[in-house]
């Protein structure tokens, strides 16, 4: 298929997720109502269902999508592993972690803690990949991508039971909003978590797309791509800063939705080849994920919501298995 | 694309759905662990909350009252209408039957509400809190004129920002650690207060004779309330539920749970249980696997209170809920184990 035509499919499938994500929910609003309502004529009930929950929903869904997947992409490339991504290397641990702190320490349940939560994420991701960094660095070699994976692996492990020694000091009540805030629920989202993570967005993508190319050479050996002039070691660093700018933010104001980073970038990689079409396309792809995984959420049981991060990873595990299968053969 | 086999594809489908029953599995404890705790409790319970409502400025008691602003226990001001009819107060039903309201929608595990408010609340929607708070359209429908949180658990990360946009929205810092004094603050909110104070006053008379009535059993002696779910026995103590009635009844508190709102213990410290009653909730079934394995230790044979054949099961969520109704539903249970 022609890159356009690609485009064109995943396109409309972004629309009618959109659609349809903006047509489910529990306060009932017909197609009809609805477009009325996005015409400005609707009832305040009406708008304020639409404007300040649906729509900030949605676009938060897509946000987050989009930067766990390009947070897998980065680290997929960097450790020259398929299976890396932001859950696996511990980074969204670290982040839930650290943010599982703060969300213990704040009493306030005003607004103004939002565009905070990233920056306490941001710790959590950091001090994780500053470990990372610190326990797979060779003094000859540099990062070894292999050694990257085992650290992180075993630095989730680690973080995964300081949390649960961390429940058994909350009350039943605090445990079981941090279990459903770690689901990765945004059910209870509005404009003020797209503020806190837009910008992230904003600042990073750009800083990757100049250095697609990069990501490009990064799969072949360290030796090959030392001889075509690329700084090895410098590059991975600066790609592993930047995974963890999208995934911590993404974790601050969602919880943790796992498997996007993993998928996404797969099912990328086998439609385009290439960076500079990848990230545009990990964005779309993980944003439409998340958006399509939220709306079924909405609707799976009457009279409660199922997180969105349960649906991804129901989702995902399967087709991901399913690729694992046919990499086999 | 390469070819892929029957059998191959059969793998792919089983694996598929061994992992939906499970992700399903995993759903289903999150309930069954919302329910053991109705509806919730946070650290702070013991800390009575000095921040009440503010007096309104003029209000009147007479035929219409005017809207006022008061300040809650997060420090929101918050405007409550001249009139409140419609409220959505989950977890705080108990209070609100107290004063004879009967909310829009009503608390839910995701399974059931809360039994022993059903003979006033049979048919109220309800709202299931078993993936946390619910998103705000799930009350948006109903249209309430008032919202109210009994912890400020409920209503961070986001959620006050929504529901505030639909009602004037209530939240306490914990509304279970001190239940007449949230009675009062609800009360005064709806304009109930005559309601409150009737309420307390046969709350207190209840209360003080039936402390006198078994003044002769609890004089000097210890009591300790055990709720049991799937995965652990939490001892409870008295800033709330079951422990709290106890607590106020006379009995005197074990070691174990001094000072905190309850004790997860393990079957190694169940020797340490040095109270002469024990009061278990098994919590509909889902404590037993965990309560027959206790049983059949000698340790537990062993206990003071085993030994002496003081050991009573409750049955009902009113055992692990707050509330008026719920505490004086309580006091006569223990009244019908300990003078039968």
């Amino acid at each position: 298929m022609q890159l356009r035509w690609k485009f064109t499919v995943i396109a409309i499938i972004l629309l009618l997720g959109f659609m349809y994500s903006l047509s489910t929910g529990q306060s009932s609003l017909s197609l009809e109502e609805l477009w009325q309502t996005l015409m400005g004529k609707g009832t305040p009930r009406q708008e304020l269902v639409l404007f300040q929950f649906r729509i900030p929903r949605m676009i938060l869904a897509f946000l987050v999508g989009g930067a766990l997947a390009l947070a897998g992409m980065l680290l997929q490339a960097l450790s020259r592993n398929a299976l890396a991504d932001p859950g696996i290397l511990g980074i969204n641990a670290g982040a839930g972690l650290s943010m599982m702190l703060f969300l213990l320490l704040q009493n306030s349940s005003t607004g103004l803690h939002t565009y905070v939560q990233p920056f306490y994420a941001l710790m959590g991701g950091f001090i994780v990949v500053f470990l990372l960094f610190l326990l797979s660095y060779d003094r000859i070699q540099g990062i070894v991508p292999i050694r990257l994976i085992y650290t992180g692996v075993a630095i989730a492990a680690a973080i995964s039971a300081l949390m649960i020694v961390l429940t058994y000091v909350l009350d039943p009540s605090q445990y079981q909003m941090i279990k459903v805030w770690l689901a990765g629920n945004i059910g209870n989202s509005n404009w003020n978590h797209v503020y806190a993570m837009l910008p992230w967005l904003i600042f990073i993508v750009p800083l990757i797309y100049r250095n697609h190319l990069v990501l490009d050479v990064l799969k072949l050996n360290d030796p090959i791509v030392i001889s075509v002039g690329v700084s090895v070691n410098k590059y991975r660093v600066w790609f592993l800063v930047c995974s963890v700018l999208l995934a911590a933010p993404a974790v601050a104001v969602s919880g943790s939705i796992g498997f996007v980073g993993l998928v996404v970038p797969h099912l990328v990689r086998r439609l385009f080849r290439g960076h500079k079409i990848m990230i545009p396309a990990c964005l779309l792809i993980g944003g439409g994920l998340v958006v399509i995984a939220d709306a079924l959420g909405k609707m799976v049981v009457a009279n409660t919501e199922i997180p969105a991060g349960v649906i991804v990873a129901l989702i995902g595990a399967p087709y991901f298995l399913y690729l694992l299968i046919k990499s086999d053969h | 694309m390469k070819r892929f086999n029957a059998k191959k594809i059969s793998y792919a489908v089983m694996v598929g759905l061994l992992s939906i029953v499970l992700a399903a599995c995993g759903s289903n404890n999150g309930a069954n662990q919302q329910a053991t705790d109705t509806p919730a409790t946070t650290g702070e319970s013991g800390a009575s909350s000095s921040a009440p409502v503010e007096s309104p400025v003029k209000e009147t008691e007479d035929v219409a009252r005017e809207a006022f602003v008061v300040k809650d226990q997060v420090g929101n001001e918050v405007n409550i209408p001249g009139t409140v009819k419609k409220v959505y107060a989950p977890g705080l039903e108990d209070y609100l039957v107290t004063l004879g309201v009967t909310p829009v929608a009503q608390w839910s595990t995701g399974e059931s509400p809360q039994q022993y408010l059903q003979y006033a609340l049979s048919g109220v929607k309800e709202i299931s809190f078993a993936n946390g708070v619910p998103s705000p359209e799930s009350i948006v429908d109903l249209e309430p004129e008032l919202i109210i949180f009994p912890t400020a658990f409920y209503a961070q990360n986001g959620v006050h920002e929504n529901y505030s946009q639909i009602a004037s929205t209530y939240v306490f810092k914990n509304a279970l650690g001190n239940v007449v004094e949230a009675t009062e603050t609800i009360a005064k909110m709806l304009g109930l207060e005559d309601k409150a104070t009737e309420a307390i006053a046969t709350y207190n008379t209840k209360l003080e004779a039936t402390k006198a009535q078994l003044a002769s059993i609890s004089a000097g002696k210890k009591a300790i309330y055990i709720n049991a779910n799937a995965r652990a026995i939490f001892l409870v103590g008295n800033f709330h539920y079951g422990g709290y009635v106890l607590s106020e009844l006379g009995f005197a508190q074990s070691a174990l749970v001094e000072g905190q709102p309850s004790a997860n213990i393990s079957l190694e410290m169940l020797s340490d249980i040095d109270t002469d009653y024990i009061f278990i909730n098994n919590n509909d079934g889902l404590g037993d696997a965990f309560l027959a394995d206790i049983k059949a230790s000698p340790l537990w044979s062993a206990l003071p209170a085993v030994k002496a054949g003081q050991v009573f099961e409750v049955k009902g969520d009113h055992w692990r809920s707050s509330g008026l109704i719920a505490y004086q539903k309580t006091m006569d249970d223990i009244v019908a184990f300990l003078q039968p």
